[in-house]
């Protein structure tokens, strides 16, 4: 009696530590959806009061909501008031200085980013019935072999993601130790005092120095930055994802075009195909804004660091600063360029080819159909359809940035930055 | 005396058999024919006349009707207020514009309004004229040139009018024909939705540019006060507002007054052109639109191939509306375009130039948003027929398996094959990639121009380059 209690017990234990096992191990494990590998990323944006939108963690798509009274929300729209006062004061800052390519730069960095904020605050209103058409996209999709085509997606994205945060970090962290150690022109005494000043000029354009609106010029700056960051990988992780999907199908297909199909296999080809076109289409009507701003402000941000290359460095730090965010920015314009337009190098040319290699046998009307509605449309992200994003417009905007150089370089005066007394007149 | 009419009858059947059967078939034929068609004339007579006796009851009763109120969704009847304010400014000389048919329409070179506008083109030409003289005068610029090219696209502009006002009746009973074939909205929103933006661009960039060219006038003013020639203020103003007219010829009030008069024509005749591209696409882009809702109705459900064949024959009835409305106001395009690109450019470059005071800071950057704007706005409106035209593609891919058919295919196939796009005379076709091609233009021009730039300074009186 007393054993058998025992034992049975014991196989209580057991299957209490099985299942709280199976409960670990399903923590660990992937479903390989879209929303299950996004959502640490989407976590860290929200600390920045980017895409405030609840239920992130959840197992499905159907736990994601977006509500206006959630603190979540609450905090962004706070954000953005906060940034709007600050653009406001950067713009008369600005203004009572010479307006010149390079002096707008503060306005257009706080424009830029004071968008991408906005266009983050309605995207996560659309947020959830997006990811809930892209989970019954992914449905369709022909189910996963194995654990490790599962996690495939949600390291690619994870990989990526922290890759280019911890650069943006590394960069951020260069530029105050850029600043802080080798100040040349100490406006106060204390160097972090300095420095503070130094990181919220149209603040005390207009008000006395005092230390904690430095610091919350500081904290603007940082929320600024981050996001000026965050466009881009974002655009790059959703770039993967609708990338996945097309390889997921094309993988698919891979084994079927040897031999005949029957024409309901090409059928539910084609539809699956035309899920995926429609979710892109969808995607890029949500987040169209959103490219339009992260290009925009790619480009402008690379001609004017092209432009201030020519300057002397005053030191190595400054130097080794310059060069690191410089490639940084060149490095990250083109992997959103080439992540965004993998969309549109996946959904045509790959799924042609093997169309192209069907047997004659297996050849029926709709395998033509398939065909000649992937040879017609042109799937892919665009900037509010005024450029789709292909792999040829990389060489366009080379093109234009070499271009604009060019005649910038002309107009280009040195400017001293280790002259204290000239920048103190520019500002 | 009986034996007569007798012998009548017999001669008369005689005469009736010596017709052919066939023949007598024939005639019966003919008489019951006959019969009917009158039957159904005077039925239709007397019903015509009870109608216009039941309007005229109720007209007598309540100044207006319901109908009148009610949209029946046609170009025709959207677009006729706007041409009728153009017509106010001696454009579009066509009458019967606001009637609710395009039947009504007609065009003739003896009514007062073709003579107007003949009036005001002739004017225009000694105005160019004038300019151009004044121009030749002096050392020629990019800068200078600006009025020639102002009332030299002023003048294009009336003169296509012109002769579209020749064409437009014709053009307007071919849109009604294929507006009654497509598919037809139910409620009186979805109807009121193509004339109620049209009215919303007329209104707001007539609005603007009245706007503007109060603004012109107060910076003009303030300027005429500072720098005076004499101590008659309107006649500064004048001297300055017309400055080619008064180069020639001494100073006169008539003249001033035709110089105003023209001054405000060719502001609103500039603003018109633009205002028309964008009025003529939305109708094109709603008429599409048109179709696509019911394309989207029927999204994915197993439609007969003659569904798919009446669709595609109307589609391609709106494209070769397209392509008619193209041939005729490309011209018009075509100059606005070039217009827009050549202003811009020059307002650009001009604002590097120190603002001499207020009010002119306020002038001119308010002109150089809304030009900016109004480009922008055709540009996009323009595009925005491509756009819906491309839009029927998605419907399409949706056709489940059972119902594709080659009429489906064959729909697919021209929708993809085709550019239907409002155009620069074939130059250029308006599409969204368009935009960024032409500022990419500006950007590259003005970079150009920026070299050669010297800031004039406003402040001086004796160079005069105010306008």
């Amino acid at each position: 009696m007393v054993r058998g209690g025992s034992s049975h017990k014991c196989s209580e234990d057991f299957c209490l530590f099985a299942a709280a096992a199976t409960q670990r191990r399903h923590l660990f494990l992937h479903n390989g959806g879209f929303h299950e590998a996004i959502a640490p990323v989407l976590v860290i944006a929200q600390c920045f009061s980017l895409m405030p939108v609840c239920g992130i963690y959840a197992a499905t798509a159907q736990g994601l909501r977006f509500s206006w009274r959630s603190w979540r929300t609450w905090y962004s729209v706070l954000c953005i008031c906060s940034l709007s006062v600050d653009t406001i004061f950067t713009i008369n800052m600005t203004a009572h200085s010479l307006l010149d390519v390079r002096n707008v730069e503060p306005i257009i960095f706080h424009v830029c980013n004071l968008l991408g904020f906005c266009v983050f605050l309605q995207l996560a209103r659309k947020w959830p019935s997006l990811m809930r058409h892209w989970a019954a996209v992914e449905k369709q999709l022909p189910p996963h072999q194995n654990w490790k085509q599962r996690e495939h997606l949600a390291r690619r994205i994870h990989q990526v993601a922290m890759l280019l945060l911890s650069l943006s970090l590394v960069e951020h962290l260069l530029s105050i130790i850029a600043f802080v150690y080798h100040d040349l022109c100490p406006s106060r005494r204390d160097p972090i005092e300095s420095y503070l000043f130094a990181t919220g000029p149209q603040l005390f354009h207009l008000f006395a120095y005092s230390n904690w609106l430095g610091w919350l010029g500081k904290l603007q700056n940082v929320l600024l930055t981050f996001s000026w960051s965050y466009m881009d990988i974002f655009l790059m992780l959703l770039g993967i994802g609708l990338n996945d999907l097309l390889t997921r199908l094309t993988c698919h297909l891979q084994h079927a075009v040897q031999q005949p199909m029957p024409e309901e296999f090409w059928t539910h080809t084609r539809k699956r195909y035309r899920a995926i076109v429609e979710l892109i289409y969808e995607v890029d009507d949500a987040v169209s804004v959103l490219i339009i701003v992260s290009f925009g402000s790619n480009l402008y941000f690379v001609c004017l660091q092209l432009l201030k290359s020519i300057n002397t460095m005053p030191s190595t730090v400054h130097a080794f600063y310059f060069y690191f965010s410089l490639s940084f920015l060149i490095g990250r314009s083109t992997a959103v360029l080439l992540f965004v337009s993998s969309v549109n190098d996946a959904a045509r040319d790959p799924l042609l080819q093997l169309l192209r290699q069907v047997p004659h046998a297996g050849y029926s009307d709709e395998v033509s159909r398939l065909a000649s509605e992937l040879s017609a449309d042109n799937v892919s992200l665009s900037g509010l359809k005024f450029f789709s994003i292909t792999r040829k417009l990389f060489l366009t905007v080379a093109g234009s940035i070499v271009t604009y150089e060019l005649v910038l370089i002309q107009f280009h005066e040195d400017k001293k930055s280790w002259d204290c007394h000239t920048q103190q007149l520019l500002n | 005396m009986r034996l007569l009419p007798k012998l009548g009858r017999k001669f008369r059947r005689w005469k009736k058999f010596k017709k052919s059967p066939l023949l007598r078939k024939l005639d019966l034929l003919h008489e019951t024919a006959r019969k009917r068609a009158f039957l159904e004339t005077s039925q239709d007579y007397i019903s015509r006349l009870q109608a216009e006796c039941d309007e005229n009851v109720v007209t007598k009763l309540r100044g207006k009707t319901r109908d009148q109120f009610l949209y029946n969704g046609t170009f025709h009847e959207a677009v006729g207020k706007v041409l009728l304010t153009a017509q106010f400014f001696a454009m579009m000389p066509v009458r019967g514009v606001t009637a609710k048919h395009p039947s009504s329409l007609s065009f003739s070179w003896l009514h007062v309004r073709t003579c107007c506008c003949l009036l005001f083109i002739t004017s225009t030409l000694i105005d160019l004229t004038l300019t151009i003289f004044k121009v030749l005068d002096g050392p020629i610029s990019f800068n200078n040139i600006k009025p020639i090219i102002f009332r030299g696209c002023i003048l294009l502009v009336c003169m296509t009018a012109l002769n579209l006002a020749r064409k437009w009746p014709e053009l307007m009973m071919h849109w009604h024909d294929i507006e009654q074939d497509l598919p037809q909205y139910q409620t009186q929103k979805e109807k009121w939705r193509m004339a109620h933006t049209i009215h919303m661009v007329m209104l707001v960039g007539m609005m603007l540019s009245f706007a503007e060219h109060l603004l012109s006038m107060i910076s003009a003013i303030n300027y005429a006060s500072v720098c005076n020639v004499t101590d008659d203020p309107l006649r500064n103003f004048f001297m300055l507002t017309n400055d080619e007219i008064f180069y020639f010829m001494g100073y006169s009030p008539p003249l001033a007054l035709w110089g105003k008069l023209q001054n405000v024509y060719s502001t609103f005749i500039w603003n018109y052109m633009d205002v028309f591209v964008m009025i003529v696409s939305v109708g094109l882009a709603a008429k599409f639109r048109q179709l696509n809702d019911n394309l989207l109705k029927f999204k994915g459900m197993h439609m007969p191939p003659s569904y798919w064949s009446e669709r595609r024959i109307q589609y391609r009835n709106i494209c070769g509306l397209c392509g008619k409305m193209d041939n005729a106001i490309s011209l018009i395009t075509m100059v606005s375009f070039s217009n827009n690109l050549y202003f811009i450019c020059v307002q650009l470059l001009r604002s590097l130039n120190q603002m001499p005071s207020v009010t002119h800071a306020v002038y001119f950057y308010f002109s150089l948003i809304f030009l900016i704007g109004r480009t922008l706005a055709v540009s996009l409106y323009a595009a925005s027929v491509h756009d819906e035209s491309r839009y029927s593609l998605r419907y399409l891919r949706c056709v489940p398996k059972d119902s594709w058919c080659s009429e489906t295919k064959r729909f697919a196939d021209e929708i993809t094959s085709d550019l239907v796009a409002l155009s620069g005379m074939k130059f250029f076709h308006l599409t969204r990639k368009l935009v960024l091609s032409v500022a990419g233009t500006i950007v590259t021009y003005e970079l150009v121009l920026i070299q050669f730039h010297e800031d004039q300074n406003l402040w001086d009186c004796d160079q005069s380059n105010y306008s």
